[in-house]
Order: C-alpha cells, then sequence, then structure tokens
C-alpha cells in the first residue's frame, strides 16, 4: 500500500477492500468451526432456490421501476433466461410460445429487433434476443427470426470504418461491432460485406494499455474488450491486435483483496466484469494456444500506440491451451468474491458489490462470470452442488444450447 | 445534490411541466395508440398511468409521422420519463431537422439532462450531433468540466471531449493544446490514480503529432512527467502503463534509458511488481540470450515478493520465456 496522499480513488477502494475484507474473515471463521467437508459446503453455497424464484417471477413482471429499461426489454428476457439456463432451469412451454410472440413483436418488418414492440430497431436489442433465443435453444422462438431481414438491417447499419452503428442515423462504436457479428454468426448470415475492415476498426480501438475502448483513442474498458476480444474470435483475426498487452491488461484487472474484476485501472470492483473481463481469458487461452509462429500472426497493432509485436514463442503456447486461461487468473478468488460478497441470500439475484441492491443485470453476467470461473481451474468453490453449466466465452450463451441453435441456422440456405 | 440535479431537469422542461395529453383539447385529435405486447408478453413492466399515457400519444404521433412543434414537445416528455428511450431521441431528430429548429437551444436543454443523467448514451450522442450540425465547439469544454465536476471518469465526457478535439482539428490548435495540457495535469496532480485522465494525456499528445510519429525527445519528456508520479506513488498502475506505452512505440529511444530508471527503482522500492514488469518486457523485447536470462530471474523476483497477487499470469511469462532459453 502506497504510503503516501490518498487520492479520492484510492479512498473509494479502500472502502470496498474493507467491506469484503470483512466477509471474507466473518466465512473464514465460519468455516474453521465446520466439523466435515459437507458443513464447509453449505456455508459456501450458490443459493440456486431463491435465484430460480427472483428469475422465475421477473420474468412473468416487473416493477414500476423497471420502467427506465423500457427500451430493452429484450435484454431483460436475456438476462433472465440466460441465468436460467446456467442454472439448468427451463421455462415452461408457454412461456417460451409468449418469448416467441414478443420478440416477433419487437421485430422490425424491415430488419432488428426494437426494445420494446413498436420501437426502432436497434444492435443491442437484436444482440439480446437472438441471445435468449440461442440460450433456449427452442425452435417455437428460433423461426420468429427473419434472417433476410436482419442481413439487410445490419448491411445498413455497417459503416465505412468497418465498424457498425447502433440504429439508424446511431452511434458508431465497438458494442455495435460485435453485437452485429454475433447475430450474424448465430443466425448464419455473416458475409465479406459485413466483416469488410472490421479487424482494422477493431485494431484501430486498442489502446497504449492493452485494453480496447469504444471508440479509436476512448480509454480501456472491460466492456469494450470484451466486445474486442470477443469480436476478432469470432473474426477469426487479431492480426491488428497486440494479444500479449491485451493478456497482460485483462489479468491484471482481477483485485488482490476482492477477487472480483475492474472495468478500468483505478476503478472498483463491479461484478459484472466477472463475465466481461473474465471471458477474455479462455478466449484468449484457445488463442494463444493455436498461436503458431510467424511475425504478424498476432498484430503489430501500429496505431494508436500500441504497437509492439506480441512476444511471440514461435510455437503455440502450450501453458495456455485447454486451461480454460487458468493460467492467466484465480478463477477460485472470483468464485469466493461471487459467492459470498454478491449473492443475495433472501430474495435472490446478485450484486455489482456490497452493499449496493442486487439487480438482473447483475444476476446474469455474475453466473456468467461464475459458470467460466468454475470451466477455467480445477475447482467449484463450494463443491459440485454449486457447479453451473458451461458458458461459451464468445457469445454468452449455455455452450450447448448454442450450438444446438448454431447447427439450426447453418442447415438454413444463405441469405447474402 | 440530487434535489438540485432534478430543479435544473425541471427547469430545462420549462413549461413542459404539465403532463397532460388525454383531457387537452390541443390533443383533442390524436388517438392515443396502444403498445402492441400481445396478450401474454413476458417481463411484463408495471407501467404508471402517466407512463402509459405518453408512449400511447408518442406512438400515435410516430405512426402519423407528424413533425410538429407538439411532437417535439412529446419528445421532450418522453425523455423525461425515460431518458433511455433512444426512439423518441431519434425522432426528435427527425422533428428538429422537418422544423429547422434553433438548435442552441436544443444544446442548452441538454445541459440539463446531462446534470440528472450523465451516463446516458443517447444524451451524449445527441449532443455529439448537435455539435457537429452547429459546427461549434466552444461550450464543449465548460460542458465536460462541468461533468466531471461530479464524476471525474465519466466515460462519455471524456470520450466526447476526445470526439470534439478530432473532429473541429483542435489538436492543432495551440491556444486549445495549452488549455488542455494544464487541465489534464491539474486533474492528474488532483487525483494521480484518475487513469481517464492519463489515458486522454496520451492521446492528446498522439494526436498533436499525428500522422507523425511522436518525436523522441517529447516521448521522453512524457516519461519524465509520469516518472514524477511513479515517484510518488510506485504501485499506481496508471502513469506504469502510460510509459510502458510510450516504450511500446519508443522501443529504439527508450529502452536503454527505462532500463537504467527501473534499475534504480527497484533498489529503493523493492517491493514493486511494476519495475520489475517493465524490465520483462525490455529484456524480453531485446532479445539476446543474456536478455532472456535476465528477463527469466526478474520473473523469479515478481513471484517472490510478498503481496504477489497476479501469480498465475507471472507463471505464464515465466513459462513462456523459459521456452525461449531452451532455444
Amino acid at each position: 500500500m502506497d504510503s503516501e496522499i490518498w487520492s479520492e480513488s484510492q479512498k473509494k477502494q479502500r472502502e470496498v477492500e474493507v467491506r469484503c475484507e470483512r466477509i471474507y474473515s466473518s466465512k473464514t471463521y465460519e468455516l474453521e468451526s465446520c466439523k466435515s467437508e459437507r458443513e464447509r459446503e453449505q456455508v459456501l453455497h450458490l443459493y440456486r432456490d431463491v435465484h430460480r424464484s427472483y428469475l422465475e417471477s421477473s420474468l412473468e413482471g416487473l416493477p414500476q421501476g423497471y420502467s427506465s429499461l423500457d427500451a430493452s426489454r429484450p435484454w431483460i428476457v436475456y438476462w433472465i433466461t440466460g441465468s436460467l439456463s446456467l442454472l439448468d432451469v427451463s421455462p415452461a412451454p408457454s412461456m417460451m410460445r409468449r418469448v416467441a410472440d414478443f420478440f416477433g413483436r419487437c421485430q422490425d418488418s424491415r430488419g432488428g429487433i426494437g426494445g420494446g414492440p413498436g420501437q426502432l430497431p436497434h444492435l443491442a436489442p437484436t444482440y439480446a434476443a437472438v441471445n435468449a433465443m440461442a440460450s433456449l435453444a427452442d425452435p417455437v422462438i428460433m423461426e420468429v427470426f427473419d434472417r433476410s431481414a436482419t442481413y439487410a438491417f445490419l448491411l445498413r447499419m455497417k459503416h465505412p470504418s468497418g465498424g457498425f452503428r447502433m440504429h439508424e442515423d446511431g452511434e458508431v462504436d465497438i458494442r455495435a461491432t460485435y453485437c452485429a457479428l454475433s447475430v450474424a454468426k448465430i443466425l448464419h448470415i455473416l458475409s465479406p460485406a459485413l466483416t469488410y475492415r472490421t479487424a482494422e476498426f477493431f485494431g484501430s480501438c486498442q489502446t497504449y494499455e492493452g485494453g480496447f475502448g469504444g471508440e479509436p483513442f476512448n480509454e480501456a474498458h472491460g466492456g469494450y474488450t470484451f466486445c474486442g476480444t470477443a469480436g476478432c474470435a469470432l473474426l477469426n483475426d487479431y492480426t491488428h491486435v497486440n494479444t500479449d498487452s491485451l493478456l497482460a491488461w485483462v489479468a491484471h484487472r482481477q483485485m488482490a483483496t476482492e477477487g472480483g474484476f475492474q472495468g478500468r485501472c483505478n476503478k472498483l470492483v463491479d461484478a459484472c466484469y466477472s463475465f466481461w473481463q473474465g471471458a477474455c481469458l479462455p478466449i484468449l487461452a484457445e488463442r494463444l494456444a493455436e498461436r503458431k509462429g510467424g511475425a504478424g500472426e498476432d498484430g503489430r497493432g501500429v496505431q494508436n500506440g500500441n504497437g509492439g509485436c506480441g512476444a511471440d514463442s514461435g510455437e503455440g503456447d502450450d501453458a495456455a491451451r485447454g486451461t480454460g486461461g487458468a493460467g492467466f487468473w484465480s478463477p477460485e478468488d472470483l468464485q469466493r468474491y461471487l459467492l459470498l460478497c454478491c449473492q443475495d441470500d433472501m430474495t435472490g439475484g446478485f450484486r455489482d458489490k456490497p452493499p449496493m441492491r442486487k439487480d438482473l443485470y447483475h444476476t446474469f453476467y455474475s453466473l456468467a462470470g461464475l459458470s467460466l470461473a468454475q470451466g477455467g481451474g480445477p475447482t467449484v468453490y463450494g463443491g459440485k452442488k454449486n457447479a453451473l453449466e458451461r458458458l461459451d466465452p464468445v457469445h454468452g450463451v449455455r455452450g450447448d444450447r448454442l450450438r444446438k441453435t448454431l447447427n439450426h441456422f447453418s442447415a438454413l440456405p444463405s441469405v447474402s | 445534490e440530487k434535489e438540485k440535479e432534478k430543479e435544473k431537469e425541471k427547469e430545462s422542461m420549462g413549461d413542459e411541466e404539465e403532463i397532460v395529453f388525454k383531457d387537452n383539447p390541443d390533443w383533442k385529435d390524436v388517438v392515443p395508440l396502444k403498445q402492441d405486447d400481445g396478450p401474454a408478453p413476458p417481463v411484463n413492466i408495471d407501467y404508471s398511468e402517466e407512463f402509459v399515457e405518453v408512449m400511447d400519444y408518442f406512438r400515435a404521433i410516430v405512426k402519423a409521422n407528424e413533425k410538429s412543434e407538439r411532437a417535439l414537445h412529446l419528445t421532450r416528455v418522453v425523455i423525461s420519463i425515460n431518458a433511455a428511450n433512444y426512439t423518441a431521441w431519434y425522432y426528435r431528430r427527425l422533428i428538429l431537422e422537418a422544423l429547422g429548429a434553433d438548435l442552441r437551444k436544443e444544446l442548452e436543454m441538454t445541459d440539463g439532462i446531462a446534470a440528472v443523467s450523465p451516463k446516458n448514451y443517447q444524451l451524449w450522442y445527441h449532443r455529439r450531433w448537435l455539435v457537429e450540425k452547429l459546427a461549434d465547439p466552444a461550450a464543449e469544454f465548460d460542458f465536460t468540466n462541468s461533468v466531471f465536476a461530479g464524476d471525474s471518469k465519466n466515460y462519455h465526457a471524456w470520450s466526447h471531449r476526445q470526439w470534439v478535439m478530432g473532429f473541429f482539428g483542435l489538436h492543432k490548435d495551440g491556444e486549445r493544446m495549452k488549455k488542455e495540457t494544464d487541465n489534464i495535469e491539474r486533474l492528474i496532480s488532483t487525483d494521480l490514480r484518475n487513469n481517464s485522465a492519463w489515458n486522454y494525456r496520451f492521446y492528446l499528445v498522439q494526436q498533436q503529432y499525428a500522422p507523425d510519429r511522436v518525436p523522441d525527445d517529447v516521448a521522453l519528456g512524457e516519461v519524465e512527467f509520469a516518472w514524477t508520479y511513479i515517484c510518488r506513488s510506485p504501485n499506481n498502475q496508471s502513469p506504469w502503463l502510460f510509459v510502458k506505452g510510450y516504450l511500446d512505440q519508443h522501443q529504439e529511444a527508450l529502452h536503454s534509458t527505462l532500463q537504467e530508471k527501473c534499475e534504480v527503482f527497484i533498489q529503493k522500492h523493492k517491493f514493486c511488481s511494476h519495475p520489475l514488469a517493465l524490465l520483462v518486457d525490455i529484456h524480453e523485447k531485446r532479445g539476446t540470450h543474456e536478455d532472456i536470462v535476465l528477463a527469466n530471474e526478474y520473473c523469479d523476483k515478481i513471484l517472490s515478493l510478498p503481496a504477489m497477487y497476479q501469480k498465475n499470469y507471472w507463471e505464464f511469462r515465466k513459462a513462456s520465456i523459459s521456452k525461449k532459453l531452451e532455444q
């Protein structure tokens, strides 16, 4: 701990650390008085039942406070259905039909999905709806998506920079670009017209820190870093990215005391980064394991002050292969943070950090991060009873359901 | 604080406080349009009556493609009940254009919204659109400063400021650059852990010389600037990342100097991982056999630090480097 002047950032950081330290030491005390492994496991508990109740009742209806998310209802469906899929709970067939009907009404006839019925189509709810559909992998929902209209929508959103706009006459940034690629991949409508210069666009968003910003020169940030990392994976093209500085940046965003991730250097831990940052590690592990020798294979990233070749060992990095990224970080510490500090064990759901209130967004990204962390090392914190279904880190969808969905759409004819 | 913000929001709403459409003679001709939710929508929000009324009238106006003053007023009301309704913001822009509205007044209106919802994407995009149309960046520096006063790391505000500088070619404007440099120095000296400020400074200098490289002497100057803050707070990663950023782009000019600086630094600060990490990078990059041996040794030093956190990451780095030794 630096012993000099305490800046504002440092004060805030210390407050959060103290809260987490108290929780961990009280749990340690509890654990010490346990007489068996079974008892220990009870202390380190994933409260499946209350989470399930919270999610299921939310899927039905939401309190007035959610009016501020009235332009993001497909997101809410995704957060809930994604969470349920990881807990291995399936909504009833009648709910599947209701979701299908709802997405149909959110879909614009010219393509793309809006935040609610009749709203302007927008790449973010489009991404969310596709992901909710893939999380459930129910044909009745799959049928709703108009592939050729969606393709036309994506083409309209394509920007000369290689990126995409979020909606007609809307902002161009790395989120929109990732959303477009992810949707196109799942619906089997990816084409050269869509991916033209997209790898360059991602490269232009990487900063000197190693992470990605929302637009060129913007500060490296966890959410945008996920979009860049997963986006390049979708393109299978990291030639414009310095993967060594990217890996170093992400690995250093895990907090020593708390165990969770921060979104930016010198900011506070937040459970949602368990996924945004956490997912980058298994993605990069795959990448580094595959990387063969040769200069320029992984990027020099000459733009934007992030130049310098990745330290290439000349052969695939076996240390990384198949580890789920465990070689780079502490998956067990992340699990501990989420289970001990972020769960609302009374009414279900997860929170950003104590003492904040839980919400559906943090619930999903906590469960997603938890699933990745469980797969990222030898330990499922608290025992096998806490094990969640496996999540695909590139799309943020339960792995087996994603595969089923990809199989369904890849059998369909081309639309481009 | 929140009270003041609510007041500001109400002020910017002007005489649009009265949210009444149903029994309002001015809206008599409009048939409100219900949300097409279907018989049993999931995630059914328990909207207030007022919310439903406003949205029903908005839907009707959009369907009729009406671009009038009253329609403009209605979009403002929708934004006030849900600032994230991007359809309303989009439609508002269409109306502003159709009416040839006073965009300066519109700009002032966004001041009020920023006070209440400074993290709203739609607000910032709208502001950018206005500034572009007005072709005038003058107000944007005070505007973003006022947002920073409440949150010195507001991502949208920093992004906006960068956009303004780039769009109006202000990196080549000496007077503006002086102001930006002074402002950033002040921010960093107030909170040396403000990573957003460090990032802004990095690209301020980059863009000043773009498309040319930053000259080596300037790069060295920037490194020296960062080093003063490194000495104050060795564990603060922001200036270390900044220095590494310059090293990556100016290997030739900086690697020896930085190696020396780090070697001196670790004599005094025996438990800090950052100079050791930089030494690993420098030696690994240089790549001779001796350098790789040193890089490997520095990895060991990092791994043996008492408060070592990124242990797995450094094990991985060491393994990578050790492989090079075998070759």
